[in-house]
């Protein structure tokens, strides 16, 4: 689960909303301002690219505490790694 | 002309009349084949009211599963409408051309994309006359029936 001086298979996390089941609760917005604005009617607005590393944890608090579950932080290239141990 | 129905784009005629009758050509040119449906405007009709009112239109058609559609799409018909029927401003058109950023990509499915779509190759496509209708106001074409048809009645 770490994601960081893996060298260049290092995984991409992006965070993406769900539009239908997002509704504006703003949780995310409070929670990770540094990538996550308010539209004109508060639903949110990502920066695009990937999540920093330094910003993951807080990106995985935000997914969490959405109350719709709208909110997800998706990995590319899937790791379908097989983990050592 | 309005090549590709509401979902495909506004070419000026006298140069759109020579395109081959493809997508691809279409495309090339920012309009689309779509459903196959081509709307000739004749000088007489309000290219920005009639956009306007076609927006209206799909904005009444949202699902109103995701909100950036349900709350953008009747803001971008308002502001459509303000540009073409009243006095928007300068300020009127940057928010135009916001909502359309705002918009787009933002649904489940692609209704707010094919939207701004038509509404960005309005704002482009008659960049001039958005240009006249800032500087004097809605002009003498708005009060003529609408050329494009919109279904009327209750949505469903």
């Amino acid at each position: 689960m770490s994601g960081n001086g893996r060298g260049p298979e290092q995984p991409r996390h992006e965070l993406r909303v769900n539009p239908i089941a997002c509704q504006a609760h703003g949780m995310c917005i409070e929670l990770l301002p540094e990538l996550i604005t308010p539209d004109p009617w508060g639903y949110p607005l990502i920066a695009p690219g990937p999540v920093p590393d330094e910003l993951l944890g807080l990106a995985r608090r935000a997914v969490n505490s959405c109350p719709t579950l709208a909110l997800m932080l998706t990995r590319s290239p899937d790791p379908a790694e097989a983990p050592p141990g | 002309m309005l090549a590709g129905g509401y979902f495909g784009g506004w070419l000026t005629l006298p140069a759109a009349a020579d395109l081959p009758l493809t997508d691809q050509a279409l495309r090339a040119a920012g309009g689309a084949f779509g459903p196959g449906v081509v709307i000739v405007l004749p000088a007489s009709a309000c290219p920005l009211a009639e956009t306007a009112l076609v927006t209206g239109y799909l904005a009444s058609q949202s699902a109103g599963q995701c909100g950036p559609c349900r709350s953008g799409l009747p803001a971008l018909a308002d502001a459509l409408g303000l540009l073409a029927f009243g006095w928007a401003g300068d300020d009127g058109l940057y928010w135009t051309q916001q909502l359309l950023g705002l918009v787009s990509g933002r649904g489940a499915c692609h209704l707010p994309d094919g939207t701004a779509g038509l509404a960005r190759s309005a704002l482009t496509t008659f960049a001039d006359e958005v240009r006249r209708h800032l500087q004097n106001g809605p002009c003498d074409r708005i009060h003529r029936p609408p050329v494009v048809p919109v279904p009327s009645g209750a949505p469903a």
